[in-house]
């Protein structure tokens, strides 16, 4: 018989088997009337017969063994039995369907995320050949790592390095206003060398790509690549987008290729969707600058060199670099700053995941919200295979009659993992469903409205393999302790009552209850952690008032002359916008809070030893503090009269300046100098003070800041604080911009609360996200306790029975039934909490204000968890003091 | 109830080549058969014949159809040498014969 044949025979099992018994009769009945015919007695014969014949029962199942594939139907009739039990129980079935998908839902989300932006490799050729030099600089606070180089220093590396690696540059990527036809729009574009397509082995999907030639002459190439995904998302795969043009920063640039498919620039996190040669480059004298960096280098190794070889020939070239910039420096920079500087050595960081801000700013918290999440997936099966063991106690007496009739034990276990491996399946396709949907979710909620993130989260077979290996671990956990449970089934459970296997039985489910509760502890303890950073962030003294405060960014084209002109110009828009209506009060400023930007440096009181310290900087109009709801403590504003006849020469400064600068002396008056080319400015005189706030970002508000007042400038933050809500303002300020001077331009709006809340994203989202985890793991802890504790009173309800009949009290019984969940609650929830506060320290770098040992992290999972239990207990104690003594007797 | 595998192969080996000899027979009559010619010195028990015939049947050496016997109410599977069993019945033969002769020289010489 064929393959199909044996298939066939495993969906008509009955049929099979009548077939099976008629050739065997035949055989029997033939034997006996050959027996009769020899004269022995007819029931003589039959004896005889089915003596020389042998057991029917084991020949017909080995028989029908090598007729049907056995295992097959084995599996087919284990899944049907499944498939019954589940929907028998569809409370049950439903919540581990549920559970089970959300929590494998959700772990493939986060691991799509750590995916995109941390494991994948970039799709180039020989990719684990690419680096990208860094080097350190004394950042804000500790040391960082920087990979910012100008382009000459660029062309002398690549020149230097000619033999052992290929440098391409690859500029610092964001959105732009760029115009097709009538439309203006946002994109991400990117400068890069003409040689980067062609080290990179990355082709065009039309066209042609970059070529060495279409970087040569600065500005002369107003060429442009487009990336497919916006080729495809922009113009819908256009075969005619060849040719056409765009304009950006006054010039048009052409499309000449589509840059084939999966490749989206070498920086996860930031999908390019245009690419530019980098001699186009604006302002162009950025080419000849070696202090202007605005690129990164990607390097790739040539054949059988070594990372260290190609460093070896860079270091010369990088140092010959440091010298000149030391060079230039103040002669009285301290001699520790010289040395540190000259002493910087190159570092070539390996390059095949690219090289992403992204990775650095929210690898940890990608890599915590992947850990609680698998947490939160432990708990859901531990749950599981509490309900499945319940169930299994529930039916040993059934499972027991099936060992005794001579099931094997193979085929019970067989069974268990079947109906494990049937409620995976459903939670699968629940889950893919979920992370399908959660992983753009979270991407959304981690990009603010003014930056979106955009990650390229598709799964791939990394993905995939993750995800079905998950389901099989799952499966697999869940399924063992019952499958255990169920191996140790004995025919004389059946004999033994309800009391079959109960004690390894309720063991089992005591340490998965443990483990759930412990589990739940640590995930409750990180959501506390994560809540209390995010609280202590939001209460944070900013120091201004972004609420209503509308910031539009302010372009003249053309400029007028100078400098007295451009003020005025500037002077008077400030004063005709404010006049709008609801409008409080306008200012300018060449950047708004707590955006990050400004600039620093080093400055020094005359008569005193310069510190290697910089300050930050931000140039303001006058009303900039009142505008932003800033608070002078001392002195005055500035005015437009004190950036003229010449600049910065006057300036506002914050407590953290006068606390570094000048302790104990009213600053008001007193002057100070900043580095200003080889040597120092004429001195500035400090006009007022404003109070301490997180003008340059939230996590450090002590940053010494001083405010000069706005000079020259095409571009400029306008800041209107408002009555009323924030759109209505926009039509007229739009219109009231363009009557002042028809050269001004508003490029966009946003409001200061947009600024603000995109410092708090990562914050924000790990609180969301991990108290949305932590209740699901708390729910799923408290199902669980309420299973073990109902299991018990069926257990115990004879025993309970007797005890009420004997005259114990409720609340003797009620003790009896909660006891266990109590002291097994209580010592997981230790035992979690010294976990969570081991773990901690692991995720100290996301937390602000908020120390591991915070009381109230403490207290909240303890009491949490305490509050539910009580609740999960409710229901099976109310059931227990319910019992009937004479129904429980009769229950046997 | 396990039989060594040697054994299964000698069964194997008596039913391919009465089927061979005698045409299709159903399995009572390969019993008789096996009785008869072996002078009732290989008694087996008689039911293990038939999940070996199956088993055969699932590896295409022999072929079985039901067919109806005169008279009867009842039913008889007929099984049938096919061509593959005809080739490893050559083959089991040969083996057979050879690891017999190999036998009997030890014997001989013990």
């Amino acid at each position: 018989m064929s393959a199909i044949g044996k298939l066939r025979n495993v969906f008509r099992p009955g049929e099979l088997n009548a077939e099976i018994d008629e050739e065997l009769a035949f055989h029997l009945e033939q034997r006996t009337a050959d027996l009769v015919a020899d004269g022995i007695k007819p029931d003589e014969a039959a004896r005889r017969a089915r003596v020389q014949f042998g057991n029917p029962l084991a020949l017909r199942e080995a028989s029908h063994q090598a007729r049907a594939m056995a295992w097959l139907e084995d599996l087919w009739r284990n899944l049907r039995y499944g498939f019954r039990l589940l929907r028998k129980s569809p409370g049950f079935s439903l919540t581990a369907i549920l559970s089970l998908g959300l929590a494998i839902g959700a772990c493939t989300a986060a691991f799509s995320l750590l995916n995109a932006v941390v494991f994948r490799k970039l799709p180039v050729a020989q990719a684990d050949r690419l680096f990208f030099p860094t080097f350190p600089i004394s950042g804000v606070g500790a040391q960082e790592e920087a990979d910012g180089f100008s382009y000459p220093i660029y062309v002398a590396l690549k020149a230097a390095t000619r033999r052992e690696a290929d440098l391409v540059m690859s500029g610092y990527a964001g959105p732009q206003g760029i115009q097709w036809g009538s439309e203006v729009e946002k994109a991400t574009g990117q400068y890069v060398s003409g040689d980067a397509f062609q080290v990179l082995g990355v082709g065009a999907e039309l066209g042609r790509v970059f070529l060495p030639e279409d970087d040569e002459k600065p500005g002369a190439n107003s060429v442009a690549l487009l990336s497919y995904a916006y080729w495809e998302s922009r113009f819908g795969k256009d075969p005619k987008i060849l040719g056409r043009t765009f304009r950006l920063d006054k010039r048009t640039f052409q499309v000449i290729g589509v840059v084939r498919k999966g490749f989206n620039g070498v920086e996860p996190g930031n999908m390019i969707d245009f690419w530019m040669p980098a001699t186009m480059y604006l302002p162009s004298e950025a080419l000849a600058n070696e202090g202007w960096t605005w690129f990164r280098i990607l390097g790739k190794l040539k054949d059988g060199v070594s990372l260290e070889q190609a460093r070896q020939r860079m270091q010369p070239v990088f140092s010959d670099f440091m010298k000149r910039r030391v060079s230039r420096a103040p002669s009285d920079t301290p001699k520790n700053m010289i040395e540190s500087l000259l002493r910087t050595k190159l570092t070539l960081q390996p390059g095949v995941t690219g090289r992403s801000g992204l990775r650095k700013g929210s690898q940890t918290a990608l890599w915590v919200l992947g850990g609680i999440v698998g947490l939160v997936l432990l708990i859901a099966c531990a749950n599981v295979a509490n309900l499945l063991l319940a169930r299994g106690a529930a039916r040993s007496r059934e499972l027991g009659l099936r060992v005794a009739i001579g099931a094997g034990k193979r085929r019970l276990i067989e069974q268990v993992l079947v109906e494990g491996a049937l409620l995976t399946t459903g939670a699968a396709v629940l889950g893919l469903l979920f992370a399908l949907w959660a992983g753009p979710a979270i991407v959304a909620m981690m990009g603010s409205t003014r930056d979106q993130l955009r990650l390229d989260l598709s799964l791939g077979l990394p993905g995939y393999m993750f995800f079905v290996v998950v389901c099989a671990l799952a499966t697999l956990f869940f399924g063992l302790a019952p499958a255990l449970s169920a191996a140790r089934t004995s025919p004389g459970d059946v004999l033994h009552s309800t009391d079959g296997g109960r004690t390894t039985r309720r063991l089992h489910s005591r340490v998965l209850v443990g483990v759930q509760v412990l589990v739940c502890t640590v995930v409750l303890f990180a959501a506390c952690l994560f809540l209390r950073t995010f609280e202590r962030l939001l209460n944070t003294n900013l120091g201004f008032r972004p609420e209503n405060v509308t910031i539009a960014e302010i372009r003249s084209d053309p400029l007028p002359k100078g400098p007295a002109e451009q003020i005025a110009l500037w002077s008077q828009l400030k004063d005709r916008v404010s006049t709008i209506p609801g409008v409080e009060s306008a200012s300018l400023s060449s950047w708004t809070l707590m955006t990050g930007n400004g600039w620093s440096d080093m400055v020094r009181i005359p008569g005193q030893p310069v510190e290697a310290r910089e300050v930050h900087f931000l140039a303001v109009s006058p009303g900039f503090f009142h505008t932003m709801g800033m608070r002078l403590v001392a002195g005055r504003d500035v005015t437009w009269q004190d950036a003229l006849p010449r600049p910065h020469i006057a300036a506002v400064v914050d407590e953290a300046f006068v606390h570094r600068y000048f302790p104990s002396q009213s600053p008001v008056g007193r002057r100070f100098e900043v580095t200003e080319g080889t040597g120092w400015s004429p001195p500035v005189e400090i006009l007022g003070v404003v109070a301490n706030g997180m003008y340059r970002d939230i996590r450090d508000g002590m940053y010494p800041t001083v405010l000069v007042p706005l000079d020259e400038g095409a571009e400029w933050s306008l800041e209107l604080r408002t009555r009323e809500g924030f759109e209505g303002v926009i039509p007229v300020l739009r219109r009231e911009v363009s009557r002042v001077h028809p050269s001004l331009r508003v490029n966009e709006v946003y409001s200061q609360s947009e600024i603000v809340n995109g410092r708090l994203v990562r914050e924000r989202t790990m609180a969301v996200l991990s108290m949305f985890f932590a209740g699901v793991a708390l729910l799923l802890a408290a199902v669980g306790l309420y299973g073990v504790l109902s299991y018990n009173v069926v257990q115990r309800t004879r025993e309970i029975g007797i005890r009420l009949a004997l005259g114990s009290s409720r609340a003797s019984v009620i003790l009896l039934i909660v006891r266990e969940a109590v002291i097994v609650t209580t010592v997981a929830l230790a035992a979690g909490l010294a976990v969570g506060f081991g773990l901690s320290r692991y995720v100290s770098s996301l937390l602000f204000e908020v120390k591991p040992g915070d009381a109230a992290s403490f207290a909240a999972p303890a009491l949490g968890l305490l509050l539910f239990a009580f609740f999960a207990a409710l229901a099976p104690a109310w059931r227990a003091v319910r019992i009937q003594p004479m129904s429980a007797l009769r229950y046997e | 109830m396990a039989k060594s595998e040697s054994l299964q192969g000698a069964l194997d080996l008596l039913v391919l080549k009465i089927l061979a000899k005698r045409g299709p027979l159903h399995g009572y009559g390969i019993t008789l058969q096996i009785e008869q010619m072996s002078e009732e010195v290989l008694r087996v028990e008689e039911g293990s014949l038939y999940p070996a015939m199956h088993r055969m049947e699932e590896a295409g050496w022999i072929q079985a159809e039901w067919v109806s016997a005169e008279g009867s109410k009842r039913r008889a599977r007929y099984y049938e040498i096919t061509r593959e069993g005809r080739k490893r019945l050559e083959a089991e033969e040969l083996r057979w014969n050879a690891v017999a002769a190999a036998i009997s020289r030890v014997l001989a010489l013990a």
